[in-house]
């Protein structure tokens, strides 16, 4: 019994002067820094690990990157014989897309100045062009879908369903949608002449507009039920504008004293982060909108930002669909997790991870996966999605554009109208029904605040 | 005894106590080497590039941008991804980013090879052969593009150049020039998928079209993707190890409807010349059906043996015959036609390569020839044609041949894998590019029996060398 526990104690002492003796240079280097002392506790395993791992031996049987790289564009720019031309810094993006390719994760990309540049346009909110919405119709025209409010098309009155014939005189007849949109966008004070034509007007006609700044649709609002006063508010992106938008949205709603709301986030793709947390505040209480954990494991909550506490506080359904996506999910995550309203639609596109823009010496970026992010409840939802609470698939004939044909808005204002006490809770269970498992904190998010 | 104990333990301690410190100063050594030598990889690498620019003719042209955008995107993620890259992830990252490098080139003749397709070309050099037995050629077509007039949509079509002799798939009944469509009910995609990826996310990125338009734009084509195989992927899958049936589509040849046929793989060794004989006639007749490395000593064994038989006039029969050894076809040349050029190999940046066939051969053969060709003699056997008919050795007889002229290099990596890249083009000895065209015969002959009859004709018509 002596000997064992001497036998212990010895062991102890030899695993504690081991232990010292490691961590001799950190006393020299950090003194009496706690936090360094917990950091540098904490690397051990990771030090010992690069004793383990591979020695610094260039015959490693895998191929270095860089090394790799430089050699194939030295062969290339000396030896290649063909048509095309061996165009450096095309062939660096090209590698450079394929070395992200090989991680297998989608939301790391690459941007060339290009797409960087129009990345940072629509995260600005901002672009400059004519404010038409274009789309392609079953007989391969690009037509007007929507003239944007404020913006120089609607004021010079091109109108939905027109019909593109020309810009700038020329035919875009067999041309791609995209190309067509690149003609018509320019920079701001330039102009453009578009041949329309319309439906119902016999001849095609011409219009000439000047190009300006344009803000991307964020927000688009109305009641979506003029007695029970449930407003409803749209939001299409997540960028630097959205959140006073939503702010302007919900106050033009309040001058119509709304009751109940109702918040679509479908087909939003998302956006900034900071901003899904700012429009989040907006209907939490308190506590964390999302849970960012680092790389190694370290949590960071987001926590509700008050200063955003300048709107009352309504009965709320959300509706998500497979396309709401990234910053949609943190806010439809958050409340779903705090029970302060109800998800009303289909499972959310699941993507749980934070990227990083890091801008590049020549102007392109890389978009880099630097964190995973998790609900206030701590769930990953990555490749999983956000189940709704009340699922509801959209009707095969719904038409964005026409509420009469949302059976999924009309399941909202019913879940909201459930919460006002207009309706009994019985008026749900239909919905229920089709659910595919009960939800379990569906109480909760009936109670209205 | 006690104190002995004690100071026992306490020595222990001690050394315990440096042990630790020295494993840690080990650590810190073994961190230092590593970004030592990421750092010492950054600095070769720019030396590299410099040594490239002394190549260049327009040294203006050298940018030094792009790799440190590499650089820097290399070391952002490595620092900052969600997940560490491990030694394992850069080997993965590596070859991806040469491939779609490589793919962007749209060229058949420029790619990426897998070190497992890199053994099956290692075979093929010495004239061992695995799957179906057919010489597979990517031949690339163009297409309007709708979106930019100014760059063509590259197609690329899987066509069966050559059949080995007795190989599976001439059993099943393959011919040259069929075009493969399907592979098992795998459509054979006639792009890059790596290229496709790419130039589908650089479009998706007008966010302009409806979302859901982009979705399922994106969606049909990742489905295209991968329900379907690789250009790359299907011919190695034809000539890998893997004994399982495959079952091939064939493209339509109207009327007639897509064929299916199913070929039992197997390894095949062809011998690259065979049938070498003297006929009645005194007409000396050898095939040569693979130009690899001994080819060039087995012909001229074939030729000591048809000397010896004193044959009075040569059949080389060149028919279905391809392989890229062009040191082959210039010491076959030698048997004919020493100290002349065979052909001019044109490289990049304007550089000419004279390929000059050295006097080898003692008993140079001076009595007439005749090459047998047809539409699948393709690669060296076209050079080793082009430049006997030019210097009025032998007449051609047979089809107009395949066309394909290009020379390419296998460049081997460290790892295994390869890098196989278009370096030049050859022309003949005046000048004329046959490249894409295909070489025009002197007696035209369809079918087997004819050209062999023409070339017998050919030969016992004349008395010496044309």
């Amino acid at each position: 019994m002596k000997t064992l526990r001497s036998a212990l104690v010895v062991a102890l002492l030899l695993v504690v002067a081991f232990g010292l003796g490691f961590y001799v240079p950190d006393v020299r280097a950090n003194g009496l820094n706690l936090d360094r002392w917990r950091a540098s506790i904490e690397l051990m395993p990771q030090r010992l690990q690069t004793l383990a791992g591979q020695s610094p031996d260039p015959n490693t049987r895998t191929l270095p990157l860089i090394d790799t790289y430089s050699d194939v564009m030295e062969w290339l720019k000396s030896d290649y014989y063909g048509t095309k031309a061996v165009n450096e810094r095309e062939l660096t993006y090209d590698a450079i897309r394929g070395m992200l390719h090989a991680l297998g994760d989608p939301f790391t990309r690459f941007m060339d100045p290009d797409s960087y540049k129009k990345m940072s346009e629509e995260n600005k909110g901002v672009f400059a062009g004519i404010g038409a919405q274009l789309e392609v119709n079953k007989k391969d025209e690009v037509f007007v879908k929507e003239p944007l409010p404020r913006t120089p098309a609607f004021r010079a009155g091109i109108k939905a369903r027109d019909v593109i014939l020309a810009v700038d005189g020329k035919s875009i007849k067999n041309i791609d949608i995209l190309e067509v949109v690149k003609k018509i966008r320019g920079p701001a004070g330039t102009k453009v002449r578009l041949t329309l034509a319309r439906p119902g007007v016999a001849k095609p006609f011409d219009k000439v507009i000047v190009r300006e700044q344009v803000e991307f649709p964020m927000v688009k609002s109305n009641m979506a039920d003029e007695k029970a006063k449930i407003g409803y508010v749209r939001l299409y992106q997540f960028n630097e504008m959205s959140d006073e938008r939503l702010d302007e949205a919900l106050t033009k709603l309040e001058t119509q004293h709304i009751k109940g709301l109702v918040l679509d986030l479908r087909s939003n793709p998302g956006g900034l982060l900071n901003v899904a947390v700012d429009i989040a505040s907006r209907f939490l209480e308190s506590g964390p909108v999302v849970i960012i954990q680092e790389r190694g494991g370290q949590r960071n909550p987001c926590y509700v930002k008050e200063d955003k506490h300048d709107h009352k506080r309504y009965p709320l359904a959300v509706l998500v669909d497979k396309s709401s996506a990234s910053a949609s999910e943190i806010v439809s995550g958050a409340i779903k997790d705090d029970g302060v309203g109800t998800l009303v639609g289909t499972t959310t596109f699941g993507k749980g991870r934070v990227q990083t823009i890091l801008p590049l010496p020549d102007l392109s970026a890389v978009a880099i996966t630097t964190a995973k992010y998790l609900t206030p409840k701590g769930t990953d939802i990555h490749k999983k999605g956000i189940a709704p609470d009340i699922e509801i698939e959209a009707a095969e004939d719904l038409d964005p554009t026409d509420p009469k044909t949302d059976n999924q808005l009309a399941a909202a204002v019913e879940v909201v109208k459930v919460k006002l006490g207009l309706l009994p809770k019985s008026a749900l269970d239909k919905y229920l029904r089709v659910a595919k498992a009960p939800k379990d904190d569906k109480d909760g998010s009936e109670t209205p605040k | 005894m006690r104190t002995i104990h004690r100071i026992g333990i306490g020595l222990l301690v001690g050394l315990v106590f440096a042990s630790g410190y020295a494993t840690r100063i080990q650590c810190i050594n073994r961190q230092q080497a590593l970004a030592r030598s990421s750092r010492n990889q950054a600095t070769r690498l720019s030396q590299g590039t410099r040594v490239a620019s002394t190549q260049l003719a327009d040294v203006a042209d050298v940018d030094i941008r792009p790799l440190e955008t590499l650089y820097t995107v290399l070391n952002r993620l490595k620092e900052h991804y969600v997940e560490q890259l491990t030694v394992e992830d850069e080997g993965k990252m590596t070859y991806d980013a040469v491939r779609t490098m490589l793919a962007s080139f749209a060229d058949p003749n420029t790619r990426f090879i897998e070190p497992a397709q890199r053994t099956v070309l290692a075979d093929a050099e010495q004239g061992k052969f695995h799957g179906i037995g057919a010489i597979l050629a990517i031949k690339q077509t163009w297409k309007p593009n709708k979106q930019k007039p100014s760059q063509p949509i590259s197609e690329e079509h899987l066509i069966v150049a050559t059949l080995l002799p007795n190989s599976p798939a001439a059993k099943a009944g393959l011919k040259p020039g069929d075009e493969i469509v399907a592979i098992n009910g795998k459509d054979v995609l006639p792009f890059d998928p790596y290229n496709r990826v790419n130039d589908m996310v650089q479009s998706a990125r007008t966010r302009d079209l409806p979302q859901m338009q982009i979705r399922k734009m994106l969606e049909a084509e990742q489905k295209r993707i991968e329900e379907g195989i690789g250009m790359i992927d299907a011919e190695a899958m034809l000539a890998s190890n893997d004994k399982k049936p495959v079952t091939l589509t064939l493209a339509a040849k109207p009327p007639a409807k897509p064929a299916r046929i199913t070929i039992q793989p197997d390894d095949l060794t062809v011998d690259p010349v065979s049938d070498v004989r003297v006929d009645a006639g005194g007409v000396g007749y050898v095939r040569v059906s693979y130009f690899d490395a001994a080819t060039a000593d087995e012909f001229a064994q074939a030729m000591r043996e048809l000397q010896s038989k004193s044959a009075k006039g040569l059949i080389v029969d060149l028919r279905g015959a391809t392989g890229g050894n062009v040191t082959s076809a210039e010491k076959i040349a030698g048997w004919f036609e020493p100290n002349r050029t065979l052909a001019v190999l044109i490289r990049s940046r304007g550089r000419k390569a004279p390929i000059q066939v050295a006097a080898s051969e003692k008993d140079i053969w001076r009595k007439p020839v005749v090459l047998l060709v047809d539409h699948a003699t393709t690669r060296a056997p076209e050079v080793l044609a082009a430049g006997l008919r030019e210097g009025g050795v032998a007449k051609l007889v047979g089809e107009k041949t395949y066309g394909n002229f290009l020379d390419n290099t296998l460049i081997e990596l460290a790892d295994g894998s390869a890098i196989l890249m278009a370096t030049g083009k050859y022309v003949t000895g005046k000048g004329f590019d046959y490249n894409g065209k295909g070489l025009p015969v002197d007696v035209q002959a369809t079918s087997a029996d004819e050209q062999l009859k023409a070339a017998t004709k050919l030969l016992s018509g004349t008395g010496g060398r044309p």
